[in-house]
């Protein structure tokens, strides 16, 4: 079996957060994003989570593979020693001459890419990509594959014969889906925790370089990217202001400060 | 230059279908300028989201459309996603804003969370456009002569999954919460989580969290609120040790009024608060639980 992993890099969000906090963000007007300079670029969270999904289904499973794949214009080195780190057996680097905005574009070439490795019995994705939050990478790339698709997935295992077992936390219920193979998932997991590598994971990511593939090599239709791309473009950018004055309460003890806050929560009509 | 008539399809899938219906106001707004034509399209809900995405492009092809809007939910978006690809259609989520331009469309789409925003130019005419917008980002003339829905029907026997098992959760009781009292990761401890509960509670209202609240296990991750979580719109929204982060503010943007206990008086939690109290929510919460009991 195999199970092919689509992992992005993103700016640490936690990052982003802090220098928010401080206001020290900065947008880079050229390239109509943050700017990047104190931000580091760290291996999409959910991307994480999918990788553990995929080593967990592995140990479930005999005779299985799990192969990270990245398409970017920007090397991915430390992206997919982060995968290799995480328990990939092996990665793929589609190399783009220029980034690719319209996610149409993106799921063409990973969908091209999962071809050129010889196909997946498993496709996953993560739920959304920190920079854009778009969450649409995995859906476009299953409807490409026409594989079964379930977003909100958090664990997946073997079912009976070769099917697939899907466990997805819906709105209200959890669902247990069974599908055929190939099937892709967009993983979110809200309590999963970053495992612990394992130094013979430490030492292959050191060993183990990328496959590197160009986009001609899989068979991308130029044209057809040509037009994705050329229908939509960024032509602004800029940080959402969020400032109000707060009234801060005042007193000198916790008592004080406590019979303050009740008396505007009265105000507010909650009391 | 005037602009040609457009045809605008709304989909309202499943649960979606009030926030997919807020988009009504926009859509005429769209389709008017150029004396285009606004129809829904209402389905319930389906596990095999493939299929219900191939029982909708059908009912598509049947009455093409130049732009589909669906609510920027987690449901809609994966769904939008999905028609994008039957329809062959270009296709932007995260969208807040959305004007007819010269050509095509100017939209804005909150990004990182919602720390910025970014503004794209859609070229539009050779193929459609698929937008997931956020319901609660547009505000329209509410009242607008009602769109005409036509019903399709969900996808009977599902070709790509099936449900082995459905087990319900205890509902979160966040969505329609008049008072949410959420503990972040100021909290020290899950005894501290609990006297967050206990607030709640006293003040008729539910119990919200933060991520961090939800990865150390004190509180289930149907409590957590934000943009991968629940989006309350209460009256009053308590928040407990949250610095602010936009992923968590991107869930309770709507509240009416924002408290925030902090102890950085820095925290971007206070740009977002109407009131609050810089001090140690650890210890403050016992004393505010005795004073909200007293003067009930
Ligand atoms: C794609 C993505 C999606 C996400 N979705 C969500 C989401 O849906 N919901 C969500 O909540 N997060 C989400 N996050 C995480 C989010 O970015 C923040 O990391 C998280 O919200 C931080 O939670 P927090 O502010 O409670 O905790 P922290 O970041 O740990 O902040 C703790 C705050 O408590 C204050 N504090 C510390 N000690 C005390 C004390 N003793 N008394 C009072 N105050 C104190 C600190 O000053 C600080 O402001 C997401 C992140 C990503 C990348
Ligand atoms: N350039 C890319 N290379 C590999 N995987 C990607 C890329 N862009 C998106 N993805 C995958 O698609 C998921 C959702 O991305 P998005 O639709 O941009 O939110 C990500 O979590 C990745 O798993």
């Amino acid at each position: 079996m195999r199970i092919v992993v689509c992992v992005k890099e993103v700016a640490d969000p936690d990052r982003v957060n802090e220098l928010a906090q401080g206001r020290f963000l900065r947008v880079d007007a050229e390239a109509l994003d943050l700017d990047h300079e104190h931000i580091g670029a760290v291996m999409n969270g959910y991307d994480e989570q999918a990788i553990t999904v995929a080593t967990s289904l592995r140990a479930a499973s005999e005779e299985c593979e799990v192969v990270a794949l990245a398409c970017t214009s920007r090397p991915p080195e430390q992206l997919l020693r982060r995968a290799m780190e995480l328990g990939a057996d092996r990665s793929c680097w589609v190399r783009l001459a220029a980034p690719l905005h319209s996610p149409r574009s993106v799921a063409h070439v990973l969908a091209l890419g999962v071809q050129f490795l010889g196909g997946a019995d498993v496709v996953l994705c993560g739920h959304q990509a920190s920079d854009d939050d778009q969450g649409v990478v995995g859906p476009l790339l299953a409807a490409q594959l026409d594989a079964a698709f379930a977003g909100d997935v958090h664990r997946v295992e073997p079912g009976r014969e070769s099917t697939l077992l899907l466990h997805r936390r819906a709105a209200e219920e959890d669902v247990v889906l069974e599908a055929q193979r190939p099937a892709l998932a967009a993983i979110k997991d809200d309590a999963w925790q970053p495992p612990i590598p394992k130094a013979m994971h430490i030492l292959a990511a050191r060993r183990v370089a990328p496959l590197e593939v160009t986009p001609e090599q899989i068979g991308v239709d130029f044209q057809r990217v040509a037009g994705w791309e050329s229908g939509v473009e960024r032509v602004g950018f800029e940080l959402v202001e969020s400032g109000g004055d707060c009234d801060i309460v005042e007193g000198d003890s916790l008592d004080d400060v406590a019979a303050a806050l009740v008396a505007r929560l009265r105000g507010s009509g909650v009391l | 230059m005037a602009k040609s008539p457009l045809s605008i399809a709304v989909v309202a899938a499943g649960g979606d279908r009030d926030d997919a219906m807020a988009l009504a106001s926009l859509a005429r707004r769209l389709a008017c300028e150029g004396g285009g034509t606004v129809h829904a399209l209402a389905t319930g809900d389906s596990d095999d989201v493939r299929g219900l995405a191939a029982v909708l492009a059908g009912a598509l092809a049947a009455t093409p459309a130049d732009v589909v809007l669906l609510p920027d939910t987690p449901d809609s978006r994966i769904l939008a996603a999905l028609l994008a690809e039957s329809l062959d259609a270009g296709i932007l989520t995260r969208c807040t804003s959305v004007a007819r331009s010269a050509g095509g469309f100017e939209v804005a789409c909150a990004t990182y969370g919602g720390v910025a925003r970014a503004h794209y130019r859609l070229r539009a005419g050779d193929h459609p456009w698929v937008l997931a917008v956020d319901a609660q980002a547009i505000t329209g003339s509410g009242e607008t002569d009602p769109v005409p829905v036509i019903d399709v029907a969900a996808p009977a026997a599902t070709s790509h999954v099936q449900v082995l098992s459905r087990q319900a959760r205890q509902p979160s009781g966040l969505a329609g919460a008049r008072v949410v009292v959420t503990g972040g990761g100021g909290l020290r401890s899950e005894e501290d989580y609990r006297r967050v509960e206990q607030l709640a509670e006293l003040l008729g209202g539910v119990a919200g969290a933060s991520k961090p609240a939800v990865v150390r296990g004190w509180a289930r991750a149907e409590q957590k609120v934000g943009l991968t979580g629940a989006r309350v719109s209460p009256d009053v929204y308590i928040a407990l040790g949250v610095s602010g982060a936009s992923q968590h503010m991107a869930g309770c943007a709507r509240a009416r009024v924002v408290v925030a206990v902090n102890i950085d008086r820095r925290a971007p939690i206070f740009a977002h608060a109407t009131y609050g109290a810089v001090a140690d929510v650890n210890t403050l919460l016992p004393v505010l639980i005795d004073a909200v009991r007293n003067a009930r």
